[in-house]
C-alpha cells in the first residue's frame, strides 16, 4: 500500500485547525481591541501612568483626543492598561477607562447651519470653536467676555502646566503631588 | 378595444405609481423628520466631553461679564489661582472612590436610570480649571466641563484651609454628579427659554446665535443656585470628599455657619442671592447628621497638628 494512504490525514488536519484556532486566540490577546482618546492633552487623565496610584504614579507620556490605543486583557479599577504609540516609541501603561472610547469623537458641527433651530439640542450639538466663533460674532458683550475667558485659561495653563496653549497635563500632576505631600495631606 | 383596455390599465398603472410615490415620499419624510428628532434627542442626551466643554466656556463668559477675574498679574495672584487650582485637583483626584450614587449620597435626588449613567460616564475635557472672582460677595459657581468659580468674599470669609476646601469640594461635586447638564437634560428638554440677557446678547437665528442664548439662559438660571436636592447632594459628597481627601469633614459645617451668618448680617434678598438654594439652617443639619451617622472624623495621619499648622499656614500666606 502506498504511504500516503495510511498517512493520518485526519489527525494532521485536527492538529493543524487546533493550531491555527491558538494562534487567532494568541494573536487576538497580543493585538488588543483598538480605542480612541476622549479628553484633551491638557487635562490630567491624558497621562499615560506607571501605576494606577494617582499619587505614586510615574507619567510614561501624554495622549491627545483621537489618538489611538489599543486596550490591552489588564484592569485595575477603573484603570485599564493599554498600549500607545508616544512618537516614535511604544508605551504601555495605565489610564482611566473613562477616557477612552470605542468610536473617535466628531470634532466637526453635527448640525448644517440652515438647520438655524430654535432647539437648543440642535444649537450645541457638534459644538466647537467654529461654533464658539459664530456667537462671538454675533455679540461684542458675549466676546468680550469670551475674552477674559481666553485670558484666565491661558494665565491657568502657564502656571499649571507651564504652557499658555499646550499645557503639559505631567506638570499640573506634579503640582497636585506637591501640594498634598506639602500639606501633609498624603 | 382590446387597445382600449390596455391603455386603461397603464393609465391606472401610471396613477397608482405616482400615489404610490408620493405617499412613499411623505412617508419617507416622516420618517427622516422621527429619525432626524431622536438623533436630536439623543445628542442632546449625550454631549461629548469637549462640547460640555464648551458649554462651560459660554457659562463662564456670563459670569465673569457679571464678577470680573482676578487676573494674574503679580506673584500675589499668581500664587493665589496656583493654589486653589492644585486644591481643587487635588480633591478630585482623592476623591475617586467617593460614591457617586444618588442613593447612597442620601437619596435627595429622583436621578433616573439614564441619568446615574451620565454621572457615573462622567468624563472632563480639561479636567477641572479653578478662577477666583474680585466681588466682595460671598458666591461661587459651578459650570458643565469642569470650570469652577469662587469670589474673593467667599475665600476672605474662611477662615482656614479646611473651609476653604469644603467651599471647594461642595463645587466640584456639581460638576462630578452631572448638575448643570442633568439640569438641562431634564428640564429643558432641548428647548431655549428666553432669559433678559440672552433678548439683549442675541438677536437673530443661525447656531451661534442660539447657542449663545442657550448658555446665558443657563448662566443666569446658575445664578440662582442649584435646585435644593442638588444642594443637599452636594454637601453630602462635599462632606464624604473631604473625609476621603484628609481634610476635617465637620469644616463644611463651619463653612455653611459662616454663609448663614453672612446671609444675616447682609440682609440678603433670597430672589436675588442664590434662590434656588435650601434653608442654610436644613443644610447644616443635614451634614451634621452625615457626619454623625457615617462617622466620618477625618484622617489621623493628616489631621495631626504639624498637618494642620502646614496648610493654615500656606493659606494665610497665600490670601491673608
Amino acid at each position: 500500500m502506498q504511504w500516503w494512504k495510511k498517512f493520518p490525514w485526519r489527525r494532521l488536519l485536527a492538529l493543524v485547525l487546533v493550531i491555527a484556532v491558538a494562534l487567532v486566540v494568541a494573536v487576538n490577546q497580543v493585538r488588543g481591541e483598538t480605542m480612541y482618546v476622549k479628553v484633551d492633552s491638557s487635562s490630567p487623565d491624558a497621562v499615560i501612568q506607571s501605576s494606577t496610584d494617582f499619587f505614586d504614579a510615574e507619567p510614561l507620556g501624554k495622549l491627545a483626543m483621537n489618538d489611538e490605543v489599543e486596550l490591552l486583557d489588564k484592569k485595575d479599577g477603573e484603570y485599564v492598561l493599554i498600549r500607545a504609540k508616544i512618537g516614535d516609541k511604544e508605551v504601555e501603561g495605565w489610564v482611566k477607562s473613562l477616557v477612552l472610547s470605542k468610536e473617535p469623537m466628531r470634532v466637526e458641527s453635527r448640525v448644517s447651519e440652515s438647520a438655524g433651530s430654535k432647539n437648543s439640542a440642535q444649537a450645541s450639538k457638534g459644538l466647537n470653536a467654529a461654533i464658539e466663533k459664530e456667537m462671538r460674532e454675533g455679540s461684542p458683550e458675549m466676546n468680550t467676555a469670551l475674552k477674559r475667558i481666553d485670558d484666565y485659561e491661558a494665565s491657568r495653563n502657564k502656571l499649571m502646566g507651564g504652557d499658555a496653549k499646550d499645557p503639559d497635563a505631567s506638570v499640573q500632576n506634579q503640582h497636585v503631588r506637591d501640594f498634598a505631600t506639602n500639606g501633609k495631606l498624603k | 378595444m382590446q387597445k382600449n383596455k390596455r391603455n386603461v390599465w397603464a393609465a391606472r398603472l401610471m396613477l397608482a405609481t405616482i400615489v404610490f410615490a408620493v405617499s412613499g415620499c411623505a412617508l419617507f419624510e416622516k420618517v427622516k423628520a422621527t429619525v432626524s428628532a431622536l438623533e436630536d434627542s439623543k445628542v442632546a442626551d449625550n454631549y461629548e466631553p469637549s462640547e460640555q466643554y464648551y458649554i462651560g466656556r459660554g457659562v463662564s463668559a456670563v459670569i465673569v461679564d457679571k464678577y470680573p477675574p482676578v487676573e494674574v498679574k503679580d506673584q500675589t495672584s499668581e500664587k493665589q489661582i496656583t493654589y486653589i487650582n492644585e486644591m481643587a485637583c487635588f480633591i478630585e483626584a482623592a476623591s475617586k472612590r467617593v460614591t457617586r450614587s444618588a442613593v447612597k449620597l442620601g437619596d435627595y435626588t429622583s436621578r433616573s436610570y439614564d441619568e446615574q449613567q451620565h454621572v457615573y460616564n462622567l468624563v472632563l475635557f480639561k479636567g477641572i480649571q479653578v478662577g477666583l472672582l474680585q466681588t466682595d460677595d460671598v458666591t461661587a459657581f459651578a459650570t458643565p466641563g469642569g470650570f469652577l468659580w469662587i469670589s474673593m468674599g467667599a475665600v476672605n470669609m474662611c477662615e482656614n484651609e479646611d473651609e476653604l476646601a469644603a467651599i471647594i469640594a461642595h463645587e466640584l461635586a456639581h460638576i462630578i454628579l452631572d448638575h448643570g447638564m442633568a439640569n438641562y437634560r431634564t428640564a429643558y428638554k432641548g428647548e431655549i427659554f428666553s432669559s433678559t440677557l440672552s433678548e439683549t446678547w442675541f438677536s437673530g437665528d443661525g447656531l451661534g446665535a442660539n447657542f449663545g442664548r442657550l448658555v446665558t439662559t443657563f448662566a443666569e438660571d446658575a445664578f440662582k443656585g442649584y435646585n435644593p436636592e442638588q444642594e443637599f447632594e452636594a454637601d453630602n459628597w462635599g462632606t464624604r470628599a473631604m473625609a476621603e481627601s484628609g481634610y476635617a469633614p465637620d469644616a463644611m459645617v463651619k463653612m455653611l455657619q459662616r454663609v448663614e451668618a453672612y446671609e444675616k448680617a447682609h440682609d440678603v434678598d433670597p430672589e436675588d442671592y442664590l434662590a434656588h438654594h435650601p434653608p442654610i439652617g436644613d443644610r447644616i443639619k443635614a451634614v451634621q447628621d452625615l457626619i454623625k451617622k457615617e462617622n466620618l472624623k477625618g484622617n489621623p495621619n493628616t489631621m495631626t497638628p504639624e498637618g494642620v499648622t502646614a496648610r493654615n499656614t500656606r493659606f494665610a500666606e497665600t490670601f491673608k
